[in-house]
């Protein structure tokens, strides 16, 4: 990035518009060039100049003033665009006059005021400046004899969760929108509950998958859902009967049938965004509607007249996989459109490419399996077809294949296919969910399944960046090993396409100096001892499965006209081209569903994007509605679905971008935290933790490759691989405050989920598992290295007693940790509250605390208790650490460690 | 995130007065004009409120009354001098921002030309988004976008101008890419 591109950027940076990838390139930009950092100041510097200039709230006698009008709302509309209409004002503005003149004249006494205000009052008299409205007159200064009534008293009490009963002593409830917890005083209500005795409550309440029993018959709410409550109790029957009592509740407020959403209205919104989709349902309906601002620009076509609320926010979350959050009390329940990161992720199985690319390959594999010769005459018959093509016929498939068939012919892409077909299940899962997946060390090696042609082409050229000089002069083509690994992407014609990218690997010199990396791709994968090939393998014609019971809507076999407006250019010389050109004419999916929801007379509720398509396949005379809705829909490459009385039309693309704004979005949080205070907080990396690295490669390397490896931070890749912060990623908002606290989490309050998560993915921590050496059966010359896992015996008893801390050392502050070992005890790797700027007194602490304990020096001496340098660079570390008594594990700056004090009892080899 | 739709005019007062008063105060550059035109925007609204489509936030909304209220009043934006209590202040240190004073902004705002003041104003001292400001001058985003830029460019040139009246500096280049 240029410092002249950074220029024009650098407004829109400080105001936070820019776009998550952009802003982390201008950082990293800043970072290293001091002229735009001093021009980032001083932007930053007039900005809050701008923001600190007359930023004064309004004057206690105006509010006064203001409190004691009361003004009648009126029938007019005041129009956002032109305001007011002219003539009303003029009319409210003469009886204002007059109004306020006889009230002024029968004023006892006046304030001085201003000359400017004199002059004012001059030329109306008795009235201020331009105030147009007829109301009673106000004092100018403070100290008139107005008598204001006296305001409303502000009645806000701190919503309390489960507030329906007093909660008992010792016990605290937090609502889900409070940060700091609220004591709540009061007596223990015994006999209050019979659920209280139940000791597994709190670990249900954190534990998640929430549904009601039973749902009201006459109604299906399942889309919306409620913000978990968060509780923290102690462990008293007061505290049990406390958390019964709010998972009643909570239970009951599922099954809350808000009848305000039976209403039926019209919505008709041929294009719009989410945003402009809540708003006009708040119009039409009063109620509070939301919607989150990641999702507000996301564009939907809601054509409906007369159906309940309900339905409708019912086909608006179907459609794009979102949820409708329910908050507040009855009856004046606020709905926000919300999405978790889960969801966007789990839009990525939802398109059941798995089966689409799995049936496309099936093809591929048998061209690839074929001669030359039948690959020769299957070229001709493509060729003849492309020639005088039939109805239906997808010329681009034909294309793709052709050029499959000739590369097949020459002997190449043989070894991707063939790859292909060892990929296992697991393996093709993960290429549905992730769009990447990785098969080393290729089985069949590179002699026999790379054509000799290229293994030549990669030893004696410069292919994959490598350069000539990098490849070794005797090396030959029984000493590489190759490697390939799959992308789905989604091309411009919206083709679900199977990428691979071959890798070969070999041995390193030994007799040679090692060749320079270029300065360009340090620690890139074009580097020393790589050399690769990305082709296409192909996936072509892919289609997915249709759900739609199509024998239970009849009315789709019905016959209906269809003829959507064709575009029409504006300017004079794109419409000339359009009717010479583009005879058929051109037409967005809006107009289509449009004219959809008028042939067909059913609700139409759609997603869209701005393309717009050839008319043909979305016009028809006298044809079934079904046929119309494929025929369309095939050019949209879209999925179609009758539900109920809706039609509901979602391009196939749309869950792919939803699941690729996910490292956008968490890139999204990392830099506002980033901006707000300098670094990622734990929130921030915990979900960036729950995102596979795989997840994130692809999207990297299409916007940012060249950013990522030539030199960036990749902080932001390594989160997935803390066990800690996986860990950390798995609790709920309390368990993280108490893990984030001095006294740490007590490991007794992890669910029995998440305990199993602690006993299947911590044996893959490092000094845990053990890796033990045995000579190969089939050839005692090699020796191989197997893994072998261990739940390291962990006990409930385990679970009973242990804890676990984690926090963030920030950069700039010496810290000090006491690991002494005290029966019973385990301190915490660093307190939180303590911490300095500067060596000296963090030792001087570390003595008084030891003066205080009567404990001497020999703690210090024998390194029980030592101060901390801050952490190197911008970015803090994380420090971790999960005690089970005799099992002590820690995290500190991506390096894990352990201690044991007792054997290990290794269960069986998983 | 959407504004409910207040229910009574003290709502309305508690909710947005400060934000409609301030706004007004940058706009007007005068007190008791700013306390003439707030009262008149947040009655107008009250009184439209039934008009209100909700299709952007209400916050925006008064904005744009206020805006366009303004527009009304003053054919041309009036710069007028500050009250003497403004002065009194703007002779002290101001603690946000060492080396501006708000004399000097006051004065480089000024010698905007409108179009740029405005949007300025609303995406800098208002701190609204892009999109809301667009919103409010009814003009597209990539506008407001461009606006602000040139305003920050120019304010910069005044406040440097006026910190150190010297021949101004060649400009300064870097090789980081």
């Amino acid at each position: 990035m240029r410092c002249n591109t950074v220029h024009d950027l650098m407004d829109a940076f400080v105001d936070g518009e820019l776009g998550p990838m952009t802003s982390l390139r201008l950082r990293h930009h800043m970072a290293s060039c001091s002229a735009c950092s001093r021009l980032l100041d001083e932007v930053r510097g007039v900005s809050e100049a701008a923001r600190q200039w007359r930023r004064s709230p309004a004057p206690p006698e105006w509010r006064e003033w203001m409190s004691a009008l009361h003004p009648q709302p009126g029938p007019r509309v005041v129009a956002p665009q032109g305001l007011v209409p002219r003539r009303p004002v003029l009319a409210v503005a003469v009886a204002a006059v007059g109004v306020v003149g006889l009230i002024t004249m029968c004023w006892p006494g006046r304030a001085p005021v201003s000359p400017r205000r004199e002059q004012v009052a001059r030329s109306v008299p008795g009235q201020h400046s331009t105030r147009a409205v007829g109301l009673t007159p106000r004092p100018s200064a403070p100290g008139s004899r107005v008598e204001p009534p006296s305001r409303r008293a502000a009645s806000a009490p701190p919503p309390v969760l489960a507030g329906r009963g007093r909660p008992s002593g010792p016990a605290r409830v937090v609502s889900p929108g409070h940060k700091a917890p609220t004591p709540v005083a009061g007596g223990a209500s015994k006999g209050h509950d019979s659920a209280s005795d139940q000791p597994d409550d709190l670990v249900a309440l954190n534990d998640a998958t929430w549904a009601p029993e039973s749902y009201p018959q006459s109604m299906d709410a399942s889309f919306i859902s409620l913000p978990r409550p968060v509780v923290a109790a102690s462990d008293s029957p007061e505290g049990r009967s406390l958390i019964a009592r709010v998972l009643r509740d909570y239970r009951q407020d599922l099954c809350v049938n808000d009848k305000r959403l039976t209403r039926k209205i019209d919505l008709w919104m041929p294009r719009g965004e989410l945003q402009d989709l809540v708003g006009q349902l708040q119009a039409e309906t009063g109620i509070d509607f939301s919607v989150r601002d990641d999702l507000a620009t996301l564009k939907v076509c809601v054509l409906v007249r007369q159906q309940p609320i309900r339905d409708i926010m019912n086909q608006v979350v179907k459609l794009l996989n979102l949820e409708w959050l329910r908050e507040g009390k009855e009856p004046t329940y606020r709905y926000t459109l919300s999405q978790s990161l889960e969801q966007k992720m789990a839009g990525m199985t939802e398109v059941a490419s798995i089966d689409a690319v799995a049936t496309g390959m099936k093809q591929v594999m048998r061209l690839a399996a074929s001669s030359k010769a039948e690959l020769t005459d299957h070229i001709r018959e493509l060729q003849e077809q492309a020639a005088h093509p039939k109805a239906g016929v997808d010329l681009e498939s034909l294309e793709i294949e052709r050029r499959l068939c000739e590369s097949f012919a020459r002997g190449y892409q043989r070894a991707e296919v063939e790859g292909f077909r060892l990929l296992t299940p697991r393996q093709l899962a993960d290429l549905a969910n992730y769009h990447q997946v990785t098969l080393e060390h290729h089985p069949g090696g590179v002699g026999d399944t790379l054509p000799p042609s290229l293994v030549s082409m990669w030893l004696s050229s410069d292919l994959g960046g490598s350069g000539r000089s990098m490849v070794p002069p005797d090396l030959t083509p029984d000493q590489l090993t190759l490697s390939v690994s799959y992308f789905l992407r989604r091309t411009l014609t919206n083709r679900l396409e199977l990428r691979s990218l071959a890798m070969a690997t070999y041995p390193p010199p030994k007799d040679q100096p090692k060749p320079p990396v270029p300065q360009r791709f340090p620690g890139s994968l074009l580097s020393e001892g790589h050399l690769m090939s990305l082709s296409p393998v192909s996936a072509a014609g892919l289609r997915w499965r249709r759900t739609t019971n199509l024998g239970a809507y009849p009315w789709l076999a019905q016959p209906v006209s269809c003829s959507p407006d064709a575009i029409q250019p504006k300017s004079p010389r794109l419409a000339e081209t359009a009717r010479t050109r583009l005879k058929e004419g051109r037409v967005e999916a809006t107009s289509f569903y449009v004219e959809l929801s008028r042939a067909s007379g059913k609700p139409v509720v759609a997603e869209y994007g701005t393309r717009v398509y050839p008319r043909p396949p979305f016009a028809g005379e006298h044809v079934a509605l079904r046929e119309l809705l494929d025929s369309a829909c095939g050019a949209m490459a879209a999925d179609w679905q009758a539900d109920g009385p809706f039609l509901r039309v979602r391009r196939r693309a749309f869950m792919m971008e939803q699941a690729l704004d996910v490292p956008r979005r968490v890139l999204l949080r990392l830099s506002s935290s980033a901006e707000r205070q300098g670094y990622a907080g734990l929130d921030e990396l915990a979900d960036l933790a729950l995102v596979d690295d795989s997840h994130l490669i692809p999207q990297a390397l299409l916007d940012g490759l060249e950013w990522l490896y030539a030199g960036g931070d990749q902080w932001w890749m390594g989160a997935s691989r803390s066990a800690m912060l996986r860990l950390y990623a798995r609790l709920s908002p309390e368990q993280r405050r108490r893990a984030a606290s001095r006294e740490g989490l007590s490991t007794a309050d992890l669910t029995p989920e998440q305990r199993r998560w602690v006993r299947d993915e911590l044996p893959d921590w490092d000094p845990i598992s053990r890796w033990q050496s045995q000579l190969a059966p089939d050839d005692p010359s090699q020796l191989r290295f197997r893994r072998t896992k261990s739940d390291w015996g962990l006990t409930e008893e385990d679970f009973s007693k242990g804890r676990f801390w984690i926090r963030l050392m920030l950069p700039g502050f010496y810290e000090w940790t006491d690991q002494s070992k005290t029966p019973g005890q385990y301190p915490p790797p660093f307190d939180p509250d303590i911490k300095t700027t500067t060596r000296a007194e963090a030792e001087a602490q570390m003595q008084r605390l030891l003066r205080s304990r009567g404990r001497g020096e020999g703690m210090i001496r024998d390194q029980k208790m030592y101060v901390y340098d801050p952490p190197k660079g911008p970015y803090p570390t994380l420090v971790a650490r999960l005690n089970f008594g005799g099992i002590d594990l820690r995290e500190y700056g991506g390096n894990t460690s352990s201690n044991f004090n007792r054997p290990l009892k290794p269960r069986t080899p998983r | 995130m959407w504004m409910a739709r207040p229910r009574s005019f003290e709502e309305l007062l508690r909710n947005h007065g400060d934000r409609v008063y301030q706004f007004c105060s940058r706009l007007c550059g005068h007190r008791e004009d700013a306390e003439d035109l707030a009262q008149e925007v947040l009655v107008l609204a009250y009184q439209g409120l039934a008009g209100f489509r909700g299709q952007a936030s209400l916050a925006t909304w008064l904005y744009r009354i206020a805006l366009h209220r303004w527009q009304r009043v003053s054919s041309r934006p009036v710069t007028l001098p500050l009250a003497d209590e403004d002065l009194v202040m703007a002779r002290g240190p101001d603690p946000a921002r060492q080396g501006l004073d708000r004399l000097s902004l006051e004065a480089a705002l000024a010698d905007l030309p409108e179009p740029l003041r405005l949007a300025f104003l609303l995406v800098k001292a208002e701190e609204l988004s892009y999109r809301e400001a667009a919103l409010v001058l009814e003009v597209p985003v990539g506008t407001v976008q461009s606006r602000v830029h040139h305003a920050t460019l120019r304010l910069r040139q005044a406040l440097r101008e006026h910190e150190e009246p010297q021949p101004q500096k060649s400009k300064e280049t870097c090789d980081a890419m």
